[in-house]
């Protein structure tokens, strides 16, 4: 038997999402993936896990392997996004903050990179629908499904900026 | 190596490792269970070694200011 969770938006609030997934675990429900926004568990015993999230590029044996010595099982690893579990108390991912950083600062640009397309693609829609009558509906449409595409990329892109801007204020 | 007084995470050890090769301070010489192999290259010695005389000046210049009450000049 599974269960879901809605994720609170892993680029927006990543601390609440791993307070939510250890919360599950002491209640017996371990993750197990991830579909959309949804988080898939799966029951087992009770247990104090400690959850992470990292966000590198791509996933590769190496890396992998470096969290395993450390203690960290990933339990979601894609491309971009990784969730790991340890032992409560295991020693945190990043042991310096200016890494962290590094790393948040990296995928808010490429977020912001990426929301810029369907931006601009929505307007050239907008404008087109106006300027060809016969295909007033499709650009309609085109231009609304760009918008949905923008927002699934500018609101992660204002997530890691606040969270940069929170860590950086962290660092001093 | 530090008998446990440093710790690195290994999100920031990975992090730190694409950077080193990046720049050309390490390079890989093998596998082994999955993990990558490293070894310091000729520039990056070069770059440690001068780093590493950087920081015990510091501390020698530190430790005699300490030592002079924090009247290092006049």
């Amino acid at each position: 038997m599974a269960k879901y969770r809605m994720s609170n938006g892993w680029a927006i609030s990543p601390g609440k999402d791993m307070l939510l997934l250890k919360r599950m675990s002491r209640q017996g429900w371990h993750v197990t993936g991830m579909k959309g926004m949804l988080y898939s568990f799966e029951q087992g015993g009770p247990h104090d896990y400690d959850y992470a999230l990292n966000m590198e590029e791509r996933v590769t044996p190496e890396m992998m392997a470096l969290f395993e010595a450390s203690g960290w099982t990933p339990v979601v690893a894609f491309d971009g996004l990784q969730i790991f579990r340890a032992e409560a108390g295991a020693s945190p991912i990043f042991s310096d903050s200016e890494s962290e950083a590094e790393l948040l600062s990296k995928n808010r640009q490429q977020y912001g990179k990426w929301s810029l397309v369907p931006f601009c693609l929505a307007i050239i829609c907008f404008i087109l629908k106006n300027q060809v009558e016969e295909a007033e509906r499709l650009f309609f449409c085109l231009g609304l499904f760009m918008l949905v595409c923008f927002v699934f990329t500018f609101f992660p892109f204002i997530g890691l900026s606040l969270s940069l801007r929170k860590k950086r204020s962290q660092q001093g | 190596m530090t008998a446990g007084s440093v710790e690195i995470g290994p999100a920031t050890m990975y992090t730190t490792l694409k950077k080193l090769k990046q720049a050309g301070w390490i390079a890989g010489t093998g596998e082994e269970d999955s993990k990558i192999l490293y070894q310091i290259t000729a520039e990056g010695s070069t770059l440690l070694q001068e780093n590493f005389e950087r920081r015990i000046k510091i501390v020698e210049i530190a430790k005699q200011a300490f030592h002079s009450g924090g009247k290092l000049y006049g």
